[in-house]
């Protein structure tokens, strides 16, 4: 298995990845399990389906909106947030 | 004006770029996966090695994935997600996304091979981080090297879930509990498995093999039916019931675990051919599936449709189909 090599934020946090990870992946891998809050009650939401397929697991990349963590794969120096709400 | 444009890159996709291609048709062959392979042959960079250890047959797909590759005759848009299709006069006209530039593309000759995904059911605390697709959890180990946590509950029902335990014992995780929610392995007797799909048992064993040299039994009959998070907000342990006659559930324990796989099969991904307005209609497991004769034609000429699309029977049979 290879080496962690890039490193993004997440919420100002340093999280490693591998090159071709998802932002999910890593943030799973870095125990981050956690990825928006929901528009009412402010509820956690993580990463469900995996596949592109559910949009649980939307968070801010880059300033931009509703970016599915598990199909973006993670680039050096990325700023993840977690989305709240639909953030717009 | 593309000859063939093909949509989704998993065993059908792959083995009918081959067949157009061999036929001499200029091929567009469209995923939105970074990598060919599909569900089945999920692959992470190259960066990640040799990948043999998660999968039962990779061989078959490099050699697939490879012969795509080679063949001049087929462009391969990776990556790259179509979200609109429409039919008139014939013609196929569908938008995509690839590589943040919108292309339009038209086609008299329309291949879906898009697959299927993970069918869920809803249960209280369904919504909490680490509740998970069995999908999802093997998707981040096939695709990213990722186990989506150290203890892990696979419930639900059918043959998927006993790769998803073999994949998380392989790679270091402890699957704390195998739950098929039938009373037994009873799809393994099936005439369907036994007659059409002798590979599939050989595959089935393969992962019984290495689960039962692991402590894990699985057990039957049982079901997650609630889940519940921790003070962390994410998910700390999980209700297990037994099911009985007619449906009756009884809350029998509850077990710590960071991660639940919960899914109950496949159900079709019918989204793009649903929008071109190809017929559809209820398969024998009750999901929703695209019509085809027996040259996988669609309702609509031109329009073909081929693998899991059309009825959930495995990878080999999706093969079959693509050619
Ligand atoms: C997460 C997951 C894991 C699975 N693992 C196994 C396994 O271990 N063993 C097994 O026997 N079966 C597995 N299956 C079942 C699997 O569906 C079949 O075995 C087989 O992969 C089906 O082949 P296919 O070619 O029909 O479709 P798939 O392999 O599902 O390929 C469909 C492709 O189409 C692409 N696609 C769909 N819609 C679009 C669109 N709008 N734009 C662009 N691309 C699109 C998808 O990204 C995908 O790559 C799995 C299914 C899922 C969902
Ligand atoms: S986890 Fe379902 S879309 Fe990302």
């Amino acid at each position: 298995m290879s080496q962690f090599n890039i490193e993004f934020t997440f919420d100002g946090e340093k999280i490693d990845a591998i090159t071709g990870q998802s932002v999910a992946a890593a943030l799973l891998a870095a125990n981050q399990r956690a990825l928006r809050k929901t528009r009412f009650n402010n509820n956690d939401r993580g990463v469900f389906c995996g596949i592109g397929v559910c949009f649980d697991c939307l968070v801010v990349i880059d300033g931009i909106t509703n970016q599915r963590a598990c199909l973006i794969e993670a680039k050096p120096g990325m700023k993840v947030q977690t989305q709240v709400g639909s953030d717009a | 004006m593309h000859n063939v444009v093909i949509v989704g890159a998993g065993p059908a996709g792959l083995s009918a770029a081959i067949a157009a291609a061999a036929a001499g048709a200029p091929v567009l062959l469209i995923d939105s996966n970074p990598r060919l392979g599909g569900q089945y042959w999920r692959l992470p960079a190259d960066n990640f090695g040799d990948q043999h250890d998660q999968h039962f047959d990779l061989d078959t797909g490099l050699l697939l994935i490879n012969a795509v590759k080679d063949r001049k005759e087929i462009e391969i848009y990776s990556g790259a997600q179509i979200w609109s299709a429409t039919h008139k006069d014939g013609i196929n006209t569908l938008r995509v996304l690839h590589n943040g530039v919108e292309k339009i593309i038209n086609t008299g000759n329309l291949i879906l091979c898009t697959g299927a995904y993970d069918r869920t059911l809803p249960f209280p605390g369904w919504d909490i981080p680490g509740v998970m697709t069995p999908g999802g959890v093997q998707s981040l180990l096939k695709g990213h090297g990722v186990l989506a946590g150290k203890k892990v509950v696979v419930a639900g029902s059918g043959p998927f879930l006993l790769p998803v335990a073999a994949g998380v014992i392989k790679a270091g995780g402890e699957v704390v509990e195998l739950l098929e929610a039938n009373k037994s392995y009873r799809w393994l007797l099936s005439p369907f498995v036994l007659l059409e799909n002798v590979s599939k048992l050989k595959e089935a064993f393969y992962y019984i093999k290495t689960i039962s040299q692991s402590k894990l039994r699985a057990r039957f009959g049982q079901a997650v039916v609630a889940a519940h998070k921790g003070s962390d907000g994410s998910l700390e342990s999980v209700d297990i019931a037994t099911i009985g006659r007619k449906f009756k559930v009884k809350k029998i324990r509850n077990v710590k675990c960071n991660v639940a796989a919960v899914g109950w099969g496949f159900t079709a991904d019918t989204s793009l051919a649903g929008a071109l307005g190809c017929k559809q209609s209820v398969a024998k497991d009750g999901g929703v599936v695209v019509v085809a004769d027996q040259d996988q034609q669609s309702s609509i000429p031109g329009i073909f449709v081929a693998g899991e699309i059309t009825g959930i029977g495995g990878s080999e049979l999706s093969m079959a189909e693509g050619v």
